[in-house]
């Protein structure tokens, strides 16, 4: 078949011949037809459309194809070709609907309740081109040992074997993904595999789509070549004879001008090394071993700018053994950092199809990944947000790590873009769910990944204004953590600030400056590069707090208000002695229950202790304060029961502790009787 | 056959293209020539490290540049140095990329010589360390043994207060001091060739690492590299100090992991008792055994009611049957309850 394919193919192209090219296309529509049908979920316009895409590519590339089985290379091509239409959102709206109204196809998408033909495709386009033509020849195209044998150059014993160990790295592979299947299930499953029949008008229209598209080509290309040539050729025989005079005396001096193609750019020598992705491995791991600098770096950089994304299945399948775990950790990394520069949403479906993370070591795999998508998510939020919509639903995306990818989108849309970004990406997020979470990891997650330190003072000044407009709740606790970072590690920044900014919003930064107890001042130059930050303790406190109250009453809100504000930094900024001492001296300048409630609840849920004192005890230290009778009663039993059933002697000495309030001695004392 | 319109525009605009090229490569040559310095002509093997700058900057892909960087190889050693003076050394906060590659090339043929050179000219423009990254690696792939000893008999910075220099105290040095980061990267380097040397540099230096997941025990990964690593321990004598042993004891840790069936049959597994651990992926994690004592608690029905209470509470399951509890309970129940946060948001 190889042969005969061979000679199908140099008449094709030597001879131009259509009707070797209708033959190849008759000989393997089926094989194509059938593997697009699977890989598309039985969408069968999709699937001529791949057809098409696939012979065509045949009659383009026949010229360089000498040699390979052809079955094989084409069997990839569609898968290839497939992936890219799955990956088309209009497409995939279209599968669903069949999906959904075919019963009959559906049947067809699993072979087994856990492996689906995805799953199996995928890992037999992982496996080594060897094993692949071995599986596609014995069960695409249904050849015995033998002549498996005859194609492949080797004995039919060899055959055999070559068919087995394929069979058992699939089932290794498999197995590694979570699919455990035998070798002799995954056999008959491939031998099993559906076969949808084939229009037989589709056969010739295929050929004849190719085949037209082959000869436009041709002859567009010819027309305009053959006169360029004639004009070059012509001119350079009457200017040739002038100039190679020169030539002995000049031309060891000029630069040789770059070739295009970065293979072209290595020498012969290593042109000849690299010529497979399996030599290429071995080049690569040989720069690893040595330790990194910047000219193995160069190297190494180079010769993965051989791989390119498309050439990363065959790839990752050969490094995938060849490879030991800590030499893949840095040789992956290395590969993808490099293609995210060029093709980053590409690469980054590559990454989640191939499950990449895990094929580096958990930890790693999470680490690269989440850097790969930071730094995309940083330089363009624009189309890695769109990237994350339409692969929403992508099997290889967990609901944490699609959270995270949300969050990396929406800080960058925040910084770079601006608020009117973030909420059209809010909005183009496909579950409600996702937007109220996308929220509050925002709000939990705001002052330390968005890079405020490294903004310009200004950047920050439009950035906490602009918080407004961001549809986040708890922004008044956002705002004053800001702040307080804000005068920490930029106090003169914070005070040209306050200058610039509306009244309510200057209250808030005076907050953050009251809620501030160090300031970075001095910036000492390292011998090793950048600056060491030290400071000291902020000495004037009771004079913020006055400016915060004043700027407050500036800012046109109550007293009252300005107090639950200023009672909230108090909360969570200051010591508890210093904060009770202050809440003490305003009990009756407003009602801070709500505040005192939280700080409550906030403490009474850790077991253990701070400086000795249990987190319960502190609790009712709090509850104290808070003015409602039945309220504080009731958080206060509810801290000491708590703690009697966590430390019963920690409880009892509570309740013993002379200067306790009656109303708490009493009902401490009913809680122990009630549990004795 | 008469050619179209079209045809002939296409030769007429060939010819006239491919004869402006013949002619620019005429009147290229000349000034060439005529403008090659003296040295260039008698040696045409010394690149021109301006044509050289120029190449790398207009280099569009890594290929390209590393292309062009080879031309880097024909500087020969002696003029290495000026060549290093001559060009711009830095960009925005760090090394230019020809300063990094002639430094890898010193680097490899003399270590030493460009790690003085980088610390006289590099230190005050606060690039010693993105040099010593340049030269450090190239050195321990050409010269193993020569930056072990050198690294050994350096000075290390140790300071209890603060593992950094600052510039102010480096200038006041005349020669190379190792801060402990660097002497963590020697190590690194060293071990891809020989972990005896990288753990020697680390025992003399005194600065062995304390945690047992640093990144230098992740990079020995047969048995043959972690009994190497412990050559470089005086095993014929007990320990002289913690760190030194549980430096050991790690390396055993990774023989173990890689290889349970040779440690147990190697004259250390005896020898030296390992705490109780479990390897996960690379990392190792130390297992704390469960405390065997226990003291009956005084108030045994508070304790057992509270431990439901909590069970009830992060399994999301339904109320209990509290149809046989007392008032008092039902009333400690309600008072847990209140003290569950709320999800709203106060503003």
């Amino acid at each position: 078949m190889i042969q005969d394919s061979d000679n199908l193919l140099l008449r094709f192209h030597r001879e131009q011949s259509e009707t070797a090219f209708r033959e190849l296309v008759a000989c393997y529509s089926t094989l194509v037809f059938r593997t697009a049908m699977r890989k598309l979920n039985g969408d069968r316009a999709a699937a001529e459309d791949v057809c098409q895409e696939v012979f065509s590519l045949l009659a383009k590339k026949a010229h360089r194809l000498r040699g390979v089985v052809l079955s094989s290379w084409l069997y990839r091509q569609t898968c290839r070709r497939a992936s890219n239409h799955i990956r088309t959102e209009s497409r995939r709206r279209v599968r669903e609907k069949i999906a959904a109204e075919s019963h009959a196809l559906n049947s067809q998408v699993k072979v087994t309740p856990e492996l689906s033909n995805m799953d199996l495709d995928d890992a037999l386009n992982q496996l080594p081109t060897p094993d692949r033509d071995a599986l596609v020849l014995r069960y695409f195209e249904g050849m015995d040992h033998r002549t498996i044998g005859g194609i492949l150059g080797i004995s039919e014993d060899a055959a055999r074997k070559r068919v087995k160990r394929a069979l058992d790295r699939l089932a290794t592979m498999l197995r590694n993904d979570g699919l455990d299947h035998s070798a002799a299930f995954l056999g008959s499953t491939l031998a099993g595999l559906p076969t949808p029949p084939l229009p037989s008008t589709f056969v010739a229209q295929i050929s004849a789509k190719a085949w037209a598209g082959h000869q436009a080509a041709s002859s567009t290309l010819m027309s305009h070549l053959a006169p360029i040539a004639a004009g070059v050729a012509i001119t350079s025989m009457i200017a040739a004879p002038f100039t190679m005079r020169r030539k002995n005396a000049v031309v060891a001096t000029l630069p040789s001008k770059p070739p295009s193609h970065p293979m072209d750019l290595l020498s012969e020598r290593e042109r000849a090394v690299v010529s497979t992705s399996s030599d290429l491995l071995e080049q690569l791991k040989r720069l690893n071993a040595k330790p990194r600098d910047e000219t193995t770096r160069l190297q190494m950089l180079a010769l993965t700018d051989l791989i390119g994304v498309a050439g990363f299945p065959e790839f990752f399948a050969a490094a995938k053994t060849r490879l030991s775990q800590t030499e893949k950790n840095s040789i992956y990394y290395l590969i993808l950092e490099q293609e995210m520069k060029r093709a980053p949403a590409e690469t980054m479906l590559f990454v989640f199809d191939a499950k990449i993370g895990d094929k580096i070591d958990s930890a790693m795999g999470t680490r690269v990944i989440g850097y790969l998508w930071r730094v995309w998510s940083g330089s363009d939020p624009i189309a890695s947000g769109k990237w994350i919509v339409e692969n929403w639903t992508h099997r290889g995306l967990t609901k944490s790590s699609r959270d995270d990818m949300v969050l990396q989108v929406g800080n960058g849309l925040f910084v770079g873009q601006g608020t009117s970004a973030f909420s059209e990406f809010l909005a183009a997020l496909p579950d409600a769910a996702a937007r109220e979470r996308l929220i509050q990891k925002f709000k939990d997650n705001f002052n330390t990944d968005l890079g405020w330190e490294m903004m310009s003072n200004q950047d920050r000044i439009d950035r906490f204004v602009l918080l407004d407009e961001v549809p986040v709740a708890g922004k008044n606790q956002l705002k004053i953590d800001l702040a307080k970072r804000w005068a920490t590690k930029d106090p003169e920044g914070i005070l040209r600030a306050m200058k610039a900014v509306s009244p309510e919003e200057r209250f808030y930064l005076t907050l953050g400056r009251f809620a501030t107890v160090y300031e970075e001042n001095v910036d000492t130059p390292m011998l090793g590069g950048g600056f060491r930050t030290s400071g000291n303790q902020v000495s004037d406190s009771s004079t913020r707090l006055q400016q915060a109250e004043q700027a407050g009453l500036d800012a046109g809100l109550p007293r009252d208000a300005v107090l639950v504000e200023i009672g909230r930094v108090h909360l969570t900024e200051r010591a508890a002695e210093e904060a009770m001492t202050w809440f003490d001296d305003h009990r009756d300048d407003a009602n801070f229950d709500l505040l005192i409630t939280e700080k409550v609840r906030d403490v009474a849920q850790f077991n253990g202790s701070s400086n000795y004192v249990p987190f319960e005890v502190q609790a009712i230290e709090w509850a104290k304060r808070i003015s409602d009778p039945a309220l504080r009663l009731q958080l206060s039993r509810g801290a000491f029961t708590k703690l009697l059933g966590r430390s019963p002697e920690e409880a009892i000495a509570l309740a013993t502790q002379p200067g306790l309030p009656t109303e708490l001695s009493q009902a401490f004392s009913t809680i122990i009787t009630e549990f004795q | 056959m008469i050619p179209s319109k079209r045809q002939l525009l296409l030769f007429t605009a060939a010819s006239v293209l491919t004869a402006a090229i013949w002619t620019a490569f005429q009147t290229q040559q000349k000034p060439v020539e005529d403008s090659l310095p003296m040295a260039a002509k008698v040696n045409s093997s010394v690149p021109d490290i301006g044509e050289f700058l120029t190449s790398l900057q207009a280099a569009n892909t890594d290929a390209e540049r590393y292309r062009v960087t080879r031309t880097l190889e024909k500087i020969p050693l002696s003029q290495i140095q000026a060549t290093l003076e001559s060009i711009p050394l830095k960009e925005n906060s760090g090394l230019t990329q020809p300063a990094k590659l002639l430094l890898n090339r010193w680097g490899s043929e003399d270590g030493e010589a460009a790690t003085e050179w980088a610390w006289i000219h590099l230190r005050m423009k606060q690039l010693w360390h993105d040099a010593f990254v340049e030269i450090g690696p190239a050195w321990a792939w050409a010269d193993p043994e020569g930056l072990a000893a050198w690294a050994i008999t350096t000075q290390c910075f140790d300071d209890s207060d603060d593992s950094f220099l600052s510039l102010a105290k480096g200038a006041e040095l005349e020669h190379p001091v190792l801060e402990r980061g660097l002497i963590s990267k020697i190590a690194q380097w060293l071990v891809t060739d020989s972990a005896e040397l990288a753990f020697k540099v680390l025992i003399q230096s005194g600065t062995l690492p304390s945690a047992p997941n640093d990144i230098i025990y992740k990079r020995l990964n047969r048995v043959e590299d972690v009994k190497e690593a412990l050559l470089a321990f005086d095993l014929t004598k007990e320990p002289s100090d913690d760190h030194i042993e549980d430096a050991i004891k790690r390396l055993l840790m990774c023989w173990q992991n890689i290889d349970a069936e040779s440690f147990a049959q190697s004259e250390y597994a005896d020898r030296f008792e390992l705490p109780p651990y479990e390897f996960i992926g690379s990392d190792v994690i130390m297992i704390t055994p469960p405390s065997t004592t226990s003291s009956p608690t005084p108030y045994p029905q508070a304790t057992n009611w509270y431990s439901n209470y909590e069970r009830w509470k992060y399994s999301n399951g339904p109320m209990p049957d509290m149809s046989n509890w007392s008032a008092g309970k039902m009333q400690a129940w309600e008072d847990l309850q209140a003290l569950l946060p709320e999800s709203s948001e106060t503003d």
